[in-house]
């Protein structure tokens, strides 16, 4: 029989391991836990402010490493950095939403494109069109402006 | 200033990436490839061999390779 503790253990946490030098930063993320889409999708938004390096130092890890662009102003790293990583957590949240509404979205692109319920809708709309009576024009909308009121040849006096 | 060499992980960066930002970057570097199995390595060198390597070009052409791979990972259908 296993050890319980061992069969209930958690997956490993994201470990953030600050290795910072005056202008850069790099840590460790769980691939299990970040998704290299998430990944991407962070890395892709912060490719103008820090120059962005990625590693594998281990399977199913990736390691970053941002640089600042400009020397950074005291605390300026460190906040790069959390907001890379807040980034990060938006970017999995979208990820995630993004695979769960996949099938809704495929069912309604398919049947906007393939469904013929848009088509019955715009015929009946045209054979109501056809159908209504057009005789009556109180408001002379049917009049050329050419030939209105005060024109030469106008129906108006 | 030697030249130097920068890594790209295969499993993170992709091989047409690399070589398009080698393209894009070649008048201002040299690039040659390293052979290594798990890696793309870059030898990077200044062109003009007189004048040192500048360590934000090269950071640039690093940010070029990532840029590249992920819009190219993400022209592709899933």
């Amino acid at each position: 029989m296993s050890d319980p503790s061992e069969a209930a253990a958690p997956p490993e946490m994201a470990e953030f391991t600050w290795l910072a030098d005056p202008r850069s930063i790099a840590f460790e993320l769980d691939e299990e836990l970040y998704p290299r889409d998430a990944i991407y999708g962070a890395a892709y938004l912060f490719v103008d402010r820090a120059w962005i390096h990625l590693t594998r130092p281990a399977d199913r890890r990736v390691g970053v490493r941002l640089r600042c662009k400009e020397e950074p102003a005291p605390g300026a790293l460190d906040a790069l950095a959390g907001e890379f990583c807040n980034e990060l957590l938006n970017q999995v949240l979208r990820l995630r939403l993004s695979e769960s509404t996949r099938s809704i979205r495929e069912y309604y692109m398919a049947r906007a494109f393939f469904g013929d319920d848009t088509r019955a809708s715009i015929d009946a709309l045209l054979a109501q069109l056809d159908a209504e009576e057009l005789a009556d024009d109180p408001l002379e909308i049917q009049v050329p402006w050419e030939q209105g009121p005060g024109r030469e040849g106008g129906g108006a006096s | 200033m030697p030249p130097e060499t920068v890594a790209f992980h295969r499993s993170l960066y992709r091989a047409d990436a690399v070589e398009a930002a080698a393209q894009a970057y070649s008048p201002l570097l040299t690039c040659e490839i390293v052979p290594h199995p798990h890696e793309i390595a870059i030898r990077v060198s200044p062109r003009e061999p007189a004048s040192e390597l500048d360590p934000e070009l090269v950071d640039a052409f690093g940010n070029h390779v990532l840029f590249e791979s992920i819009r190219r990972e993400r022209s592709e259908p899933p």
